[in-house]
């Protein structure tokens, strides 16, 4: 059961990292 | 609205000012480095830590460093809470917390909305709520507020690179703007009567024997139903009382000045320990205000035009008053079917009068409405009564103080740059109506601002309306809800609201202490906070990079009343309409009801 939520946790985390990366790439499609 | 209750809502706002202004003053001190004294004590922190102090981060580099230290602090606060039965600082023996359970709360307290699916005395250790809860309640806050530091410098430089330092920025404003008020706030606590102790919990006899109903638990936890869906009660009696103890005062402390929420105890600050007096409960109002207050006044001195401050603090402060003006006077009409029965609920000299049920006799209509409305206009949270027992437009604006984004004072650091980024929106709207390319404090508002602020606007909606629709199309969240129809609908989008706008406070009514709603709430807070954060830096970073354009004739102004009313319009609009059609289903409906 741990195991899920820490696999849970670090999925949510990559998501919000992934966001960031995908904003930054918005931005370079601009420039 | 009577005249005590508008004199309570006079002397909060007198107070504000006079307390937020010079708090703005020294918190810009604080994060533009000028704290010679804290510089001297920072500089062996950064070296043992392996820290450059000096160095600037990009926008990306910023948002993976909150990230990092967030995400790390989501793993320690769910190990603590599993592994807190062999932990010390545990007298009463307190088990480790469920799986679900432990990481809904971390993921709550790690993204300052301090959601609490458990009750604090009878499941958390004393370790637990100071070495997690408490930690997390100081990070989460510094986070709000090197966020919007950083946004504020994006406005405020020009052709730069970096925004800040975020490890500086987060260990600035924890040392010398969160840590020195909540021990003299704490201080303050002790002296009008909440607990700081490590006792273990004193039982003790009551001077009658009381008699009460309670509902019968079943093997998991939820109360047992009976064919038509009652709660099944058993009668009990009890001659003791089990006293909760606990280094209570500390945490309250944090809690209210870093608009985190989360009580020590359960009934948050309804209770006796967690909130002592009237007057405790006046400063802890004034606590959970006066931070986001004060950045008001940090933006304006940042950019250079404390007028800018004043006219984001205006538009804040008018659609408060608004929502304090409401909410009181929804409850003070009472309820029109205790009417029918012959119950007197005219406000006298013996009674205070309207809608009572659910709040403390202590504080009376006027200081729980105020309260309320603080509370979730801030991100705070906190408690001190039962929202769920409010008139249906009373509990209505709560709720829409939540939906319009926090962004009225809001939590701390998230209210300003929820707003400023509203702002960003009535310039690029106003640019559209007289066809001028919007600029904001001399920065050009183009397609990428727009594209990001679009995301940090309508991440919170598509999280609080999706997840409303998984719970009530779903069997696990229809199965702890407390009262059908209308009302059960505003007990589940009320609790989505809270989570996804990251503000905690819970209605009531409804059972989330399982794994659907621990599994989905989390989800709803994470990405209603990071999902916010991250395109905030980066409109933050694009700014910084931008030249700064003069003052001209065609620059229109964002100091003044105009600009204020454009504002506060283009956060009801677009904050608003997307809850138009649920707030119908809930509160709206249950209010045609009642008063039919």
């Amino acid at each position: 059961m741990d195991a899920l939520f820490v696999g849970l946790g670090l999925m949510l985390w990559l998501l919000a990292a992934g966001l960031a990366l995908g904003c930054r790439a918005l931005a370079g499609a601009k420039t | 609205m009577n005249a005590p209750a508008g004199m309570l809502l006079l002397a909060f706002m007198v107070l504000l000012v006079l307390l937020a202004w010079p708090l703005g003053r020294f918190i810009t001190h604080v994060v533009d480095g000028r704290f010679a004294f804290g510089a001297r004590i920072e500089r062996p922190l950064y070296r043992l830590a392996g820290v450059d102090e000096t160095k600037e981060m990009g926008w990306l580099q910023y948002a993976l460093a909150i990230l990092l230290i967030n995400g790390l602090g989501v793993l320690v606060l769910y190990a603590l809470q599993r592994l807190q039965g062999g932990l010390p600082l545990n007298p009463q023996g307190l088990g480790a917390v469920s799986p679900d359970s432990a990481f809904n709360t971390a993921v709550s307290f790690v993204t300052n909305t301090n959601w609490q699916g458990y009750g604090g005395e009878t499941t958390m250790s004393y370790l637990t709520q100071m070495l997690g809860l408490a930690v997390q309640n100081y990070l989460s806050a510094a986070t709000g507020i090197a966020v919007v530091v950083a946004l504020i410098r994006g406005f405020a430089r020009h052709s730069a690179q970096g925004i800040g330092n975020a490890w500086v920025d987060l260990t600035r404003v924890t040392l010398w703007i969160l840590l020195p008020i909540s021990i003299v706030f704490a201080l303050f606590l002790v002296q009008q009567g909440s607990v700081q102790n490590f006792d273990a919990y004193k039982t003790v006899k009551t001077v009658e024997t009381v008699s009460y109903q309670e509902p019968r638990l079943g093997a998991d936890g939820q109360p047992m139903k009976n064919d038509k869906g009652e709660p099944v009660m058993e009668d009990k009696s009890t001659h003791q009382q089990t006293l909760a103890m606990g280094p209570a005062a500390s945490q309250i402390a944090i809690k209210m000045l870093g608009t985190n929420g989360g009580g020590f105890f359960n009934a948050n600050a309804a209770h006796p320990y967690e909130n002592p007096t009237p007057l405790a409960n006046f400063v802890q109002m004034l606590s959970i205000f006066v931070i986001p207050a004060a950045l008001c006044f940090v933006f304006g001195r940042m950019v250079g035009d404390l007028r800018q401050g004043w006219a984001i603090f205006a538009a804040m402060a008018l659609m408060f008053v608004v929502g304090v003006i409401a909410a009181t006077y929804f409850e003070q009409q009472g309820n029109p079917l205790l009417a029918a029965q012959g119950v007197d609920q005219a406000a006298s000299a013996t009674q205070p009068g309207g809608n009572m049920e659910g709040k403390e006799a202590r504080f009376g209509i006027a200081a729980t409405a105020l309260f309320a409305a603080i509370t979730t206009a801030a991100s705070c949270g906190a408690v001190n009564g039962m929202h769920d027992s409010f008139t249906p437009l009373g509990g209505a604006v709560p709720l829409v103080n939540m939906q319009l984004g926090e962004v009225i004072f809001g939590g701390v650091g998230t209210g300003l740059y929820g707003m400023l980024v509203f702002a960003i929106i009535a310039v690029f709207i106003a640019g559209l109506m007289i066809g001028r390319t919007p600029e904001y404090l001399g920065k050009k508002i183009e397609a990428y601002e727009m594209k990001m602020g679009s995301i940090a606007i309508l991440v919170t909606p598509l999280i609080v309306l999706l997840g409303t629709a998984i719970a009530v199309m779903s069997d696990a969240g229809r199965a702890t809800l407390g009262n059908p129809g209308a009302h059960g609908f505003s007990e589940i989008l009320y609790a989505l609201t809270s989570a996804g706008n990251n503000n905690g406070s819970a209605f009531g009514g409804l059972g989330a202490n399982t794994p659907f709603y621990n599994v989905l709430l989390a989800v709803a807070m994470w990405f209603g906070r990071f999902g916010v954060i991250v395109p905030v830096l980066a409109i933050a970073g694009g700014l910084a990079a931008k030249k700064r354009l003069a003052v001209n004739a065609g620059t229109m102004p964002t100091h003044g009343p105009l600009f204020v009313v454009l504002l506060v319009g283009t956060v009801g609009l677009v904050g608003l309409l997307n809850y138009v059609p649920a707030l119908a289903l809930g509160p709206v409906i249950e209010h045609l009801v009642l008063w039919k």
